[in-house]
């Protein structure tokens, strides 16, 4: 009897499990296996032609390329964005918009507004702003007398960059004020209270409150944040398309335009499956830290 | 023992024999003259706009409709992607999944040489063959593109639509005020560019952000100081990407971008930018194709409407490749054979017929008249296409993109890319290896 009740627990289980599975096995595990297999072969892209066994070669090339390395560092630039810049934006007006101040919902709105735009409309609209002959920032500049100042800001290696990263800390300060305002409103409101009792300021408060019980939040962020940038595309695709040359490209925009343009399917799933090793890797030290950080206290 | 032998023998000799109608189609039946269709569909991929942003994009969907009207059994059903680079993507991906156009568009060369080595295009040749008029309505030198003898392909692959030819456009008036002559020479192109800066007017403005400018550039300068074998022997290699010819055209690039001449802001500033600038009077001259003038038309300028604008051959390098240019086919219709039935494969050779019909060509010339690869004489009341057409009818020698006769696909991504470095602070033995290196990476 109580065999046959486990048994309709499985089944009601596995019931309930299924369409999850089945979406996560045509989704993720079948495309992550069919990469695998590719990035172990050559192919041009071509239906129904055969693909040729090239081992470890598409690795080899990828890791060895000059264009695949500089792509790397390019995302470092976006993930010293998403910590220098981003982090304390989005943690500032997560702050705002859960204080007692006039006027947060309409705050809120206008924060989000960037990333409800869509990256493509962003990227054009900031390209228009940055073009160093009417955009609105050359304008601006040479208003104030600061024609020096005036360049082609998304043509200079390095700086378009540096530009493109700021385009995308602006866009996404919403949508991450939205998950530390979510980490903030679920500190218990008694503990600053207490606080506000045994005298603390208001840098003490979140010094020794709010940092530290947000720590899963910081988790959840930096993961995001690490991911995010390793597999950047659409917001360089729609300023520089990588260029010009390579300078601003990304891994995410070699692995499309290996594919795509170059016809090296089996190169681009090389590239993909070592992006997905070094997102792996790097969310399992983030736990790790977090971990034993957590373990600290 | 015997009878079963040659039982087997002639079973096997009539399952050939059976076999060899549904492979090749007699003489006679590739004219398809009397071939009825029966509800076939078929998906033509061009890069005319999805709605009707242009005269030529109106006109290809009217007709596509009427086409349809038609009651033949055939409808076709479009793929409009205006944009180069995506719909360039969007045949890789088509190609890769199986579900391929059974017509569409391209440039040929190496471009479309993935296609062939897969044995995804249809050869046109016997088609041509047994319908002399269609082969006949082409002029000569548009079949460049479908043809790929230098590769090891025998037949013709595909069936050209325009035909172009890189010139020299310049803004009359601009030239007159500075008491400038009209460049005959690269040198005198370099002294007029020179005294037009010093006078504080901008000789070109190049929209380099589109990578295909400088690739043009690279291109037509070495046809002019190497002349047209110059595309053979860089794509065997007996001439190097970083070779001393090379190099020297890449300084030539380098010097007119040090010095200004080519604009500022040559990255932020698209090849649309660029024809803005020149129409607006702010540029002088603008290297461009001969689908400028009804281009330009079309925009509705005032310095085409007042007559001036002026055309010229590209200035000569060496004055024995004086009339050897960039230029052909621009681009040609190609059909898959990937996944098609032959009944799509045979609409689809339906459909070209219709599109190089001479009701099809003469209502193209009267909204766009074009330098087209159909053999017609084309007349128009457009003043600078005239010309373009006169110096075309003078040349002698054309090629395309160089990187058209490689026998690397990625080639011209590659080299263009490259070029783009001249823009930024590299210098043209860095470009060089930079080419070098990339192409021996995708080898």
């Amino acid at each position: 009897m109580k065999g046959k009740t486990k048994k309709k627990e499985y089944i009601i289980a596995i019931t309930f499990l299924a369409p999850a599975l089945i979406l996560l096995f045509c989704f993720i595990i079948y495309p992550v296996m069919d990469a695998a297999f590719l990035s172990l072969h050559s192919w041009k892209g071509m239906y129904g032609q055969p693909k040729k066994w090239v081992g470890l070669d598409n690795f080899i090339k990828a890791l060895t390329s000059g264009k695949f390395w500089n792509a790397m560092l390019n995302c470092v630039w976006f993930m010293l964005g998403s910590f220098v810049v981003l982090m304390p934006i989005a943690f500032g007006l997560a702050m705002l918009i859960t204080s007692k101040l006039k006027f947060t919902r309409i705050m809120k709105t206008a924060y989000f507004m960037p990333v409800m735009l869509g990256t493509t409309a962003v990227a054009l609209m900031w390209t228009n702003i940055l073009n160093p002959g009417w955009g609105a920032l050359a304008q601006f500049l040479r208003f104030l007398g600061l024609d020096s100042l005036v360049t082609d800001w998304l043509s200079k290696p390095v700086l378009n960059v540096i530009c493109v990263v700021l385009v995308n800390e602006w866009m996404f300060a919403g949508y991450n004020m939205l998950i530390f305002a979510a980490g903030l409103v679920s500190i218990p409101h008694s503990l600053y209270e207490a606080a506000l009792i045994d005298g603390c300021g208001g840098w003490q408060r979140v010094r020794y409150i709010t940092l530290p019980l947000m720590k899963n939040t910081f988790k959840i962020f930096s993961i995001l944040a690490f991911t995010g940038s390793l597999k950047v595309f659409d917001i360089v695709w729609a300023m520089t398309r990588g260029g010009p040359g390579d300078v601003s490209s990304t891994p995410g925009i070699i692995l499309y335009t290996e594919a795509f343009q170059y016809k090296l399917f089996g190169r681009s799933s090389a590239y993909s499956i070592i992006l997905l090793v070094f997102g792996i890797v790097i969310s399992l030290v983030v736990n790790r830290i977090f971990r034993q950080d957590e373990e600290m206290y | 023992m015997k009878l079963k032998k040659a039982t087997g023998l002639t079973l096997a000799a009539l399952m050939t024999v059976s076999l060899i109608p549904g492979t090749a189609l007699a003489a006679e039946d590739y004219s398809l003259k009397d071939v009825q269709f029966d509800n076939v569909t078929i998906r033509v991929a061009t890069r005319n706009g999805g709605g009707a942003e242009s005269a030529v994009d109106a006109y290809y969907l009217s007709k596509v409709e009427e086409f349809n009207a038609m009651d033949n059994g055939i409808t076709v059903e479009m793929i409009n992607i205006s944009t180069e680079a995506d719909y360039l993507d969007r045949l890789s991906t088509d190609f890769a999944s199986g579900d391929a156009p059974n017509i569409f568009l391209e440039y040929g060369g190496s471009r479309v040489l993935d296609y062939l080595e897969a044995d995804y295009l249809l050869d046109l040749q016997p088609y041509l063959e047994a319908d002399p008029d269609w082969y006949g309505g082409f002029k000569e030198n548009g079949w460049s593109t479908c043809k790929f003898e230098d590769y090891g392909y025998e037949g013709i692959y595909g069936v050209p639509s325009e035909t172009y030819q890189i010139m020299l456009f310049y803004n009359k008036s601009l030239l007159e005020e500075n008491g400038i002559e009209v460049p005959a020479t690269w040198d005198e192109l370099m002294d007029a560019c020179a005294k037009l800066k010093e006078a504080g007017v901008q000789p070109f403005v190049v929209g380099e952000k589109d990578a295909f400018r400088f690739g043009h550039l690279h291109t037509v300068l070495s046809l002019k100081k190497y002349g047209a074998d110059v595309a053979q022997k860089l794509a065997s290699r007996e001439m190097s990407y970083d070779g001393e010819e090379m190099l020297s055209i890449y300084g030539m690039i380098k010097t007119m971008v040090d010095n200004g001449y080519l604009g500022d802001n040559l990255l932020s500033t698209d090849k649309g930018q660029e024809d803005t600038y020149f129409e607006e009077g702010k540029a002088v001259f603008k290297y461009d194709g001969s689908w400028y003038p009804a281009q330009i038309e079309e925009s509705g300028s005032e310095l085409f409407a007042n007559q001036e604008v002026g055309v010229v051959r590209f200035p000569s390098i060496e004055a024995k490749y004086e009339k050897t240019d960039m230029g052909g086919t621009t681009d040609a219709y190609y059909i898959s054979t990937l996944n098609a039935t032959e009944e799509q494969v045979q609409a689809s050779v339906v459909f070209l017929k219709y599109l190089a019909s001479v009701d099809y060509i003469e209502g193209l010339i009267a909204v766009n008249p074009n330098t087209y690869a159909y053999n017609v004489d084309v007349k128009t009341d457009n003043y600078l296409l005239n010309d373009v057409m006169a110096i075309m009818n003078d040349t002698e020698d054309v090629r395309s993109d160089l990187q058209g006769y490689d026998t690397q696909s990625m080639a011209m991504n590659t080299v263009r890319t490259a070029l783009q470095g001249l823009a930024m602070d590299k210098t043209p033995e860095e470009v060089g290896s930079e080419i070098v290196d990339s192409l021996a990476e995708y080898e």
